[in-house]
């Protein structure tokens, strides 16, 4: 139980990651792949501040945010000019220098030897577990209806104009750099304070949490959710990490040899699902204007027939590889 | 002045593998325009290949090179083939285009995991000597890897500028339509393009562990500072993306030199930023 709620809470986290590159991708065109710089900058700065500096969660939580967002800002000055390949590779330099000065700052960090312990931010007796998810639910509902929101309103439709010709935009008087650099700039924040939410979360730090395969899978449940819909992203994360990470890893009845090879063939098939959903319906499953009644049914069926599937799939893997087992224990002992 | 001395030996030793990928990948990026991230995994089963003939097949260690490096350039074409061209034909843009080749290259990546394990796979290496010059080391593998690389990024220079190839392919990658209509099959230009660039990037990969070792993961640590490489060199430039590599070896044994070797990353990442900004994002 305790397992799933931390599942649960994670996924929370990747739904708010989602909807926020929703607002940077999806919205604004602005391709950031550092994803999980942002997001790891904000988890281990707040961790920093926790443990060596024995700061309160919440006076880390305003510290590490406040310079995440100057960060942000300067970085987004540097770029959000330039045209949209560069923006990405410099997004991705963005997050590899925080992932190495995450190594080589092991006087803050502790290096490879990791970081811990990291508190919950409400420390009530037995609860603060169920307090921290209800903390991140409320924060992604929040959120969500915070998009819904924009994508009626005029910033929202404003947006959409800087993503799709943004000389026009500006020539119609609108000062589009700076949408594009508040909205960087307030997203990738956000970004940050989900990565110190989950510092408390995960409680030990190590530099393997900051891999790209974080950025990757954000990005994999926004291209499949449907990039232009404001419930893209939260429906692409459940899709894959509710299906790989939560019931998979949690109920699926998968033998131990095999769920080694369980997080290779998750990554392995995303990166498969990504190539197919560019090549055959490069809205993702939600396009713009996909109405919530539609969503709702094509959820419920979309959920049982790949419960479905991946029941009869894994059982059947698991299967093949018991009577290999079996097989070379009939050798062994012949 | 032991240290510029000692830093461009390093440097020049350890630039090899990345002068070949960054040649290779700036052909792409040339003529199809977009960041094949892709790329890096050509080079990670160009090692695997060699390994594969050598450890597996026992194939003599030299000779096993070869078909490994021929084979790099086949999983090219057909990345091409089957993906790209598709892809590039149903009008998917540049910066999804990047998206789709990080798709192809966690799904490559992974798929090899599952096949061969996330452990480093060795080469069965002749014995290694080791040489002496002006007081600094270098061993036989490092020293046939860099005589290697010269031969062929000469050879590419050469196919690039001089030949009649090399004119197609600038014709195509600068104006596709014109170079149709004076007789160019920009289909066929553009499989042996990516043939050259795989197998350049496969031979890339055999050489980065300097012919030792294989990891899943090599080919995306040397991805991203070839596609730095060769923005900074002004992608589409193969005589720049040579100079530039050399000049990023250099400078990061430099920068090693004098700090801690990650240090020498972060710093080249914050200049390739900025070298971006300073540029207003024009790649080419």
């Amino acid at each position: 139980m305790a397992y799933l709620l931390f599942s649960l809470s994670l996924l929370l986290v990747y739904v708010g990651l989602a909807q926020m590159l929703h607002v940077q991708f999806g919205l604004l065109g602005i391709p950031n792949f550092g994803v999980v710089g942002f997001w790891g900058f904000g988890m281990y700065f707040v961790g920093v501040l926790q443990v060596q500096l024995s700061m309160s969660f919440i006076d880390a939580m305003v510290l590490s945010s406040v310079l995440l967002a100057v960060i942000s800002y300067g970085l987004g000055h540097l770029i959000l000019r330039l045209e949209r390949q560069a923006i990405l590779c410099a997004t991705i330099a963005f997050s590899a220098i925080v992932a190495l000065l995450i190594v080589t700052e092991k006087w803050a960090t502790m290096g490879v030897v990791g970081l811990g312990t990291i508190r919950y931010p409400l420390r009530v007796f037995e609860a603060e577990e169920i307090l921290h998810f209800v903390i991140l639910l409320a924060f992604v509902i929040g959120a969500q209806i915070y998009l819904m929101r924009l994508h009626k309103s005029r910033l929202g439709r404003l947006m959409v104009a800087i993503r799709d010709n943004e000389e026009l935009a500006a020539s119609l008087g609108k000062d589009t750099f700076r949408v594009k650099l508040r909205a960087f700039t307030i997203t990738a924040t956000i970004m940050g304070i989900l990565g110190g939410l989950s510092a408390a979360l995960n409680q030990f730090l190590t530099p393997n949490m900051i891999v790209p395969s974080i950025t990757f899978a954000v990005w994999i449940s926004l291209v499949l959710g449907g990039k232009e819909h404001a419930l893209g992203g939260m429906i692409g994360v459940f899709i894959t990490f509710g299906i790989f990470d939560i019931f998979i890893e949690t109920y699926a009845p998968v033998s131990p040899e095999f769920a080694v090879l369980v997080p290779n063939i998750k990554l392995f098939l995303y990166g498969a699902l990504l190539v197919a959903v560019l090549l055959y319906r490069p809205t993702g499953l939600l396009d713009r204007d996909t109405e919530p009644r539609d969503i709702l049914i094509g959820s419920l069926g979309a959920i049982a027939a790949s419960i479905t599937a991946v029941v009869t799939g894994l059982s059947w893997i698991a299967k093949g590889f018991e009577s290999l087992a079996a097989r070379a224990k009939k050798d062994d002992d012949a | 002045m032991w240290i510029v001395r000692d830093s461009i030996f390093i440097g020049l030793l350890e630039a090899s593998p990345l002068i070949l990928a960054a040649m290779g990948f700036t052909l792409i990026y040339y003529l199809n325009g977009f960041i094949n991230f892709a790329y890096g995994e050509n080079m990670t089963f160009g090692a695997y290949f060699a390994v594969m003939l050598n450890v597996g097949f026992g194939l003599n260690f030299y000779v096993a090179i070869v078909p490994a490096a021929l084979l790099a350039g086949c999983l090219s074409v057909a990345s091409y083939l089957f993906i790209f061209r598709p892809a590039l034909n149903r009008g998917v843009k540049p910066s999804e285009m990047i998206i789709l080749s990080v798709g192809l290259s966690f799904m490559l990546r992974y798929g090899l995991v599952l096949f061969v394990g996330a452990e480093n796979a060795y080469l069965n290496e002749p014995p290694i000597g080791f040489y002496n010059f002006m007081g600094l080391g270098a061993t036989n593998l490092q020293l046939i890897a860099l005589i290697l690389v010269i031969i062929f990024a000469l050879n590419l220079y050469w196919l690039i500028y001089k030949t009649n190839f090399g004119e197609v392919i600038r014709g195509l990658a600068n104006n596709e339509d014109l170079a149709q209509v004076s007789g160019i099959n920009p289909h066929k230009v553009s499989v042996k393009v990516w043939f050259i660039a795989g197998v350049a990037g496969g031979l890339s990969g055999i050489f980065s562990g300097v012919f030792a070792l294989a990891n899943p993961q090599m080919g995306w640590n040397l991805i991203l500072i070839t596609i730095m490489v060769s923005i900074v060199a002004g992608v589409g430039s193969v005589r720049g993306a040579l100079v530039a590599s050399i000049v990023a070896g250099i400078l990061t044994s430099f920068i090693t030199l004098i700090s801690k070797p990650l240090y020498a990353e972060v710093v080249l990442l914050v200049a390739f930023i900025l070298i971006l900004w300073q540029r207003r994002g024009k790649m080419a």
